[in-house]
């Protein structure tokens, strides 16, 4: 684009006068030179600006990666919520798990467990 | 040995871009600069901008192909030009109600920004005639009117890029060119 600077489009676009076509260049030329006119301090903080923006690394992730970013993040924090669950429901489901292994490794008929609500029935009679 | 022919090396990719950002830097530096001076009429505001703009184009758009930079560049200064213009209204609002609260106050905050035609003896020695003149006409243009006017004109964008450019229509575009050149032409008659 910028090499299309002095090709005038924008004569090329708009309806303008001869009059106007002599202003624009007039007004480009002018513009110019006070480019060219500009001080060596200016050019020097310019110039200085330019190479520390350079020489800075740029983001090394392309565009069509920062969604895989969201993805990974994402993937990782609902990995961490479901191992803290797990975990949890791992501590309160303790005891729980200690009562079965006792009736398991009981000599009792398991029978008498299946049917613990009816003879606690009976019982009550 | 198990490299491709036609692939280049990390370090020598980088090293090119590296140069095609310096080079299109340079090249438009200057301009942007310019363009930023009669927007803020500050020279110190104009370096932020600036640099702000080179910063924010090497960092997120760094990797992009040589012709997508200038419209990304543009854009990006146009973005800081618009966002200063904004902070610096309501700095101006904000001062203007602190310092004046018995005077009515119905101007928009631009009578409040420096004026950018305000220049010492010796500049107006030095400079030319023509080249104030314009200064000073341009710098009264509205901002919008002003900056879509040097991108056309003077950058060389095409209606189309401008608007993506400056984000608003087409025909706001047109418009704005319109009257920026209308009053260009009564103001700098003379001297061209």
């Amino acid at each position: 684009m910028s090499d299309n600077r002095h090709e005038q489009p924008a004569l090329a676009q708009d309806a303008v006068t001869e009059r106007d076509t002599v202003l624009l260049a007039a007004v480009r030329q002018q513009l110019d030179h006070s480019c060219a006119a500009l001080d060596g301090h200016t050019l020097s903080r310019l110039h200085s600006m330019r190479v520390a923006a350079v020489s800075r690394p740029h983001s090394r992730l392309s565009a069509w990666m920062m969604p895989f970013g969201g993805l990974v993040t994402a993937c990782a924090l609902v990995m961490a919520v479901n191992v803290g669950w797990n975990i949890r429901k791992a501590e309160t489901g303790a005891p729980a798990a200690m009562e079965d292994m006792e009736i398991l490794a009981g000599n009792e008929a398991l029978d008498l467990y299946a049917d613990y609500e009816f003879y606690q029935w009976l019982a009550q009679d | 040995m198990f490299r491709n022919d036609n692939e280049q090396p990390a370090g020598e990719t980088l090293a090119r871009q590296h140069r095609l950002l310096d080079r299109f830097l340079a090249g438009v530096e200057k301009r942007a600069y310019r363009m930023a001076v009669l927007a803020t009429g500050n020279q110190d505001e104009a370096f932020d901008i600036v640099q702000d703009a080179m910063l924010k184009l090497v960092e997120k758009y760094g990797n992009k192909a040589e012709a997508d930079l200038a419209p990304l560049f543009f854009c990006i200064l146009q973005s800081r030009i618009h966002d200063w213009y904004r902070r610096s209204s309501v700095r101006n609002r904000l001062r203007s109600w602190l310092h004046s609260d018995d005077e009515d106050d119905d101007s928009d905050g631009l009578d409040q920004l420096p004026d950018p035609s305000a220049r010492t003896p010796e500049e107006l020695l030095a400079a030319r005639g023509g080249m104030i003149a314009l200064d000073a006409a341009l710098a009264k243009l509205p901002l919008r009117q002003q900056q879509v006017f040097l991108l056309r004109a003077w950058e060389g964008l095409d209606v189309k890029q401008t608007a993506a450019v400056m984000q608003c229509a087409e025909g706001s575009v047109k418009t704005h060119y319109s009257r920026a050149l209308a009053t260009l032409r009564d103001k700098l008659g003379e001297h061209v």
